[in-house]
């Protein structure tokens, strides 16, 4: 497949602070990609430099092969043929929904606009709320019409701007679901930003997570939970502590709770040569460490998240280490309390311990 | 003020929004009634005069009727035509250019673009005509260097300079309005309009002044009011409206009857502009946004970036910086010629006067407020929209409505003395300071009540509960939780109302007990005898008091 969108080390600083520093990643036509990061990381920035209302200050950025900017040209967003769905929707208080939907479309023909407003108000499904303000619809009405709105022009590029932030979560759940199924119906390149974890892994095929200003790590959300490659990723992505080891051999790890076997070496790790005796970090999740009552090993419990099935205890070893483990929540434990507990981890992502 | 006693209030606060006893709700107090009082002050005045249409026409009436009447429409007409069109272009390009876009100064011209509010518009006025006088600067300076008698020089008598000095005085009501709606939602509509294929200007015009319309007309409704209840620029420029026409009725012709049915027509006029600006408040609160996220503005480049640091300046200059220069030079001329003893007479006169009305005033807003408070049925808040309304009343109209109403009080009092006792006390309240301060205090309360009722919407029930759940009740709970979260309120509208009374100028003129002169009134008679060097001295104390409610409004808006 081809790619549709490109940017090539993009770069910018404003008044002296780097925002986004020479930042790349390819999106393929019909992918919905994301930038996920906590706030303040620049994935805003990014999306809004691919939109053209922000300019870079080097690198590239080009849509449908096309260069839409670099350090000494901006295209107009206007030209990008690209849709935008804004965090605060930016509705247009004085247009009726069809009205906004159809603002776009100004080069069609009144049949087709009506057609395509129509066809896009069902997609959506508002259509008792056609003649209606915005003022007058629920926040996820109000993001229903956003995403019509931006999907109607038929964009080559739609930008999503933390769209379901504005969402209570039960909302957030479903409408992220129900946007991802309307845009692979569409067959729309998408790419969103947003802080949230579920919402990027129910909505996009390939996650970005950017810290400071860097993507990290741009792979699928499996990749970035099971073989995270930087430790920022590993910490951000699901749970998860660091125990420290030691190599027995490039195979075998020896930490406090016996052997791990399988090691994946993160991708700095790789690089240098693996060392009998070597010091390392494993980074284990709650759902390495099971409840096992006959075990040797013993952990105090510290603190204690009732989840329902599980129970997402904080265990600490008589060494001071502390774990995560998430075990069934029949066995009910009190704080304080010593608990048996077992290594089950059949796979493990190891960093080098220099990395700190 | 009340036998109440504040521990009183307090139990009463705390009881009412618990549970309103039945008790409370059937007893007639003192909070259940003052709205209601209030708002009979201010619905006596207007009745009186709307009342007056229905009263047999006298000579007086006809002979205005076929004189000056027709050339009063007519010019009122074209002022309030010129002035709001004036206003809406130069408050809306001002306000999109500062709220959107980025140029050298952009920061300073946001808030000094204010500025212009300082000034009363009387007081532009006199200096536009003193420049462009005969023996003026700009003639002055036009004769030596072209050495020509007849130059071109604006006609700046009647319409064009009335039109002219109102623009610029009156701008900032939009430029404000229309800023603060760019700034909440223009950027990012104007980027969702490019998202859709559009261009910049496209979306400026397809979105962002559509969008915007109700808060520029709803400033452009505000122009309306304070044009149609001008009284000092007009006369300065001699250019007849309704208001000098109630002047020149009352005080030339004696005939308040005429006075009154020139006020009648006006108030017509008035309550329908009210109630246009009503419906878009209305709309207004529809299109709020939510958000109002601060995005980075759009940097002008190239020639642009100097002609919007220059449109932006020769604005400021012309409607701020030109008239105070001028009035400075003026008045250290005067110092140094003759400073008039009596300047501190008049000086005090208005600082009295404004301190009394500030008290007075003061005091009843934060009664309607507790009563609202106290008592948030439909009535009680009717009654608090009536007592607010005098703001939209042209003070020339209120003068006549409460000289009438006191001088029929004042008859009836004397006709019952005369039965009862058989003597003659003459006049008690027309003529004296009390029918100003009255007066004073129906064109004023909404100013000094909207700052003191936002304040009080801070305090929530859920404050008052915590407050109670932590054992403070009644007066403890007043000066510690109330006073100090209303004190930012309370000082907001005592500065706006002490610099309003004393700028105001027909309301003084036109019930002030004889020789009772005010800096306001002070100006007034020097400019109608054209000496604008002597009027600068009591101007400039007029702007610097002025600049103060502006210095807080701009704190505001840069927050």
């Amino acid at each position: 497949m081809e790619s549709l969108l490109k940017l090539t080390q993009i770069h910018q600083s404003y008044h002296q602070q780097e925002i986004i520093k020479h930042l790349s990643l390819v999106l393929k036509k019909g992918e919905i990609g994301c930038l996920l990061g906590p706030s303040g990381c620049g994935k805003t920035t990014v999306l809004r430099c691919i939109a053209g209302f922000e300019s870079i200050s080097s690198g590239e950025i080009t849509i449908n092969g096309k260069i839409v900017c670099n350090a000494d040209f901006n295209l107009p967003p206007e030209q990008r043929r690209i849709g935008m769905v804004f965090q605060d929707y930016a509705l247009f208080p004085h247009l009726s929904v069809s009205a906004n939907i159809g603002f776009g479309l100004q080069q069609y023909t009144k049949a087709e606009r009506t057609h395509r407003i129509n066809e896009l108000i069902t997609t959506v499904g508002l259509t008792e709320a056609s003649d209606r303000y915005p003022h007058e619809l629920s926040g996820g009405q109000q993001q229903r019409v956003a995403l019509a709105r931006a999907l109607a022009p038929r964009p080559d590029l739609l930008l999503l701007d933390e769209p379901f932030s504005n969402l209570d979560i039960s909302l957030r759940e479903r409408l992220s679901l129900e946007v991802r199924d309307i845009l692979k119906d569409q067959h729309t390149t998408a790419i969103l930003v947003t802080h949230d974890q579920t919402e990027a892994f129910s909505v996009a095929d390939v996650i970005g997570v950017m810290h400071q200003g860097e993507i990290l790590q741009w792979d699928t959300a499996y990749n970035l939970y099971h073989h995270p490659t930087n430790r920022f990723v590993a910490q951000f992505i699901g749970q998860g502590t660091f125990v420290p080891g030691h190599l027995i051999s490039p195979e075998k790890i020896q930490i406090a709770l016996g052997i791990v076997e399988n090691p994946d070496y993160s991708d700095y790790f790789e690089q240098s040569k693996h060392t009998t005796n070597e010091a390392v970090d494993v980074l284990l999740r709650p759902d390495d460490i099971v409840y096992n009552e006959a075990s040797a090993l013993q952990a105090t419990v510290v603190n204690k998240a009732f989840r329902g099935a599980n129970i997402l205890y904080t265990l600490k070893l008589s060494s001071g280490q502390t774990l995560l483990s998430l075990i069934p929540s029949h066995h009910n434990h009190s704080i304080g309390e010593s608990i048996g507990i077992q290594l089950a981890a059949d796979h493990v992502v190891v960093f080098s311990r220099e990395k700190m | 003020m009340n036998d109440e006693q504040p521990d009183n209030l307090g139990a009463k606060l705390s009881a009412s929004h618990r549970h309103p006893s039945p008790q409370l709700k059937n007893n007639i107090n003192f909070w259940r009634l003052a709205p209601f009082c209030v708002a009979s002050i201010v619905l006596i005045p207007i009745i009186v005069v709307i009342s007056s249409i229905f009263t047999p026409a006298d000579d007086i009436w006809h002979h205005l009727a076929e004189t000056t009447l027709p050339s009063v429409l007519l010019n009122t007409f074209w002022l309030c035509l010129g002035v709001v069109l004036g206003a809406i272009i130069l408050g809306t390009s001002l306000a999109w250019l500062t709220a959107i876009y980025d140029f050298p100064g952009r920061k300073f011209f946001s808030w000094a673009l204010l500025l212009p509010m300082a000034i009363p518009a009387y007081v532009t006025a006199f200096v536009v005509l003193g420049l462009f006088d005969y023996t003026g600067p700009i003639q002055t300076y036009l004769r030596s260097w072209t050495g020509a008698e007849s130059n071109w020089i604006p006609d700046f008598y009647g319409r064009s300079g009335a039109i002219l000095v109102m623009v610029l005085a009156f701008y900032p009501y939009i430029y404000l309005l229309a800023r603060n709606a760019f700034i909440t939602q223009g950027k990012r509509l104007i980027e969702a309009a490019q998202s859709l294929g559009l261009s910049r200007k496209q979306g400026f015009f397809k979105v962002a002044l559509p969008m915007a319309r109700p808060w520029i007309i709803g400033g452009a409704m505000l122009t309306l009011m304070e044009t149609l209840a001008d009284f000092g620029t007009v006369s300065v420029f001699n250019y007849d409206t309704f208001t000098t026409a109630i002047y020149k009725a009352w005080f030339s012709l004696f005939s308040l009857s005429a006075a009154s049915q020139l006020a009648s027509l006006l108030i017509i006029l008035v309550f329908i502009i009210i109630i246009i600006e009503q419906q878009l408040r209305a709309r207004m609160r529809f299109a709020e946004s939510k958000s109002s996220r601060t995005t980075f503005r759009i940097p002008l480049l190239g020639w642009k970036r100097l002609a919007a640091c220059s449109y932006a300046f020769s604005i400021l200059f012309i409607a701020f910086i030109l008239p105070c220069s001028q009035l400075l030079i003026w008045a250290i001329d005067e110092i140094n010629k003759n400073i008039d003893s009596r300047y501190i007479e008049f000086l005090i006169h208005s600082l009295t006067l404004s301190t009394i009305a500030t008290l007075i005033i003061g005091s009843v807003a934060i009664l309607l407020v507790y009563a609202t408070r106290l008592y948030s049925d439909k009535a009680t808040h009717i009654a608090v929209r009536i007592a607010t309304l005098g703001y939209a009343l042209p003070g020339a109209v209120l003068a006549v409505g409460i000289f009438i109403s006191l001088a029929w009080i004042d008859t009836q009092f004397n006709q019952i003395i005369l039965m009862l006792f058989e003597i003659e006390v003459g006049f008690l309240i027309q003529g004296t300071i009390i029918a100003m301060l009255i007066a004073y205090l129906v064109r004023f309360l909404a100013v000094g009540h909207y700052p003191i009722d936002s304040a009080m919407q801070r305090v929530t029930r859920s404050i008052d509960e915590a407050a109670r759940g932590f054992g403070l009740t009644g007066w403890s709970l007043l000066s510690r939780i109330h006073l100090p979260i209303l004190s930012s309120g309370i000082f907001t509208a005592a500065t706006l109302v002490f610099v309003d009374v004393m700028k105001e100028m027909p309301i003084t003129l036109m019930t002030r007990p004889f020789g009772w002169d005010t800096l306001a009134i002070r100006i007034f008679t020097l400019t109608s005898e054209g000496a604008w060097t002597q009027a600068a001295l009591p101007a400039i104390a007029l702007v610097l008091a002025g600049l103060i409610p502006i210095i807080l409004l701009m704190r505001q808006t840069e927050q």
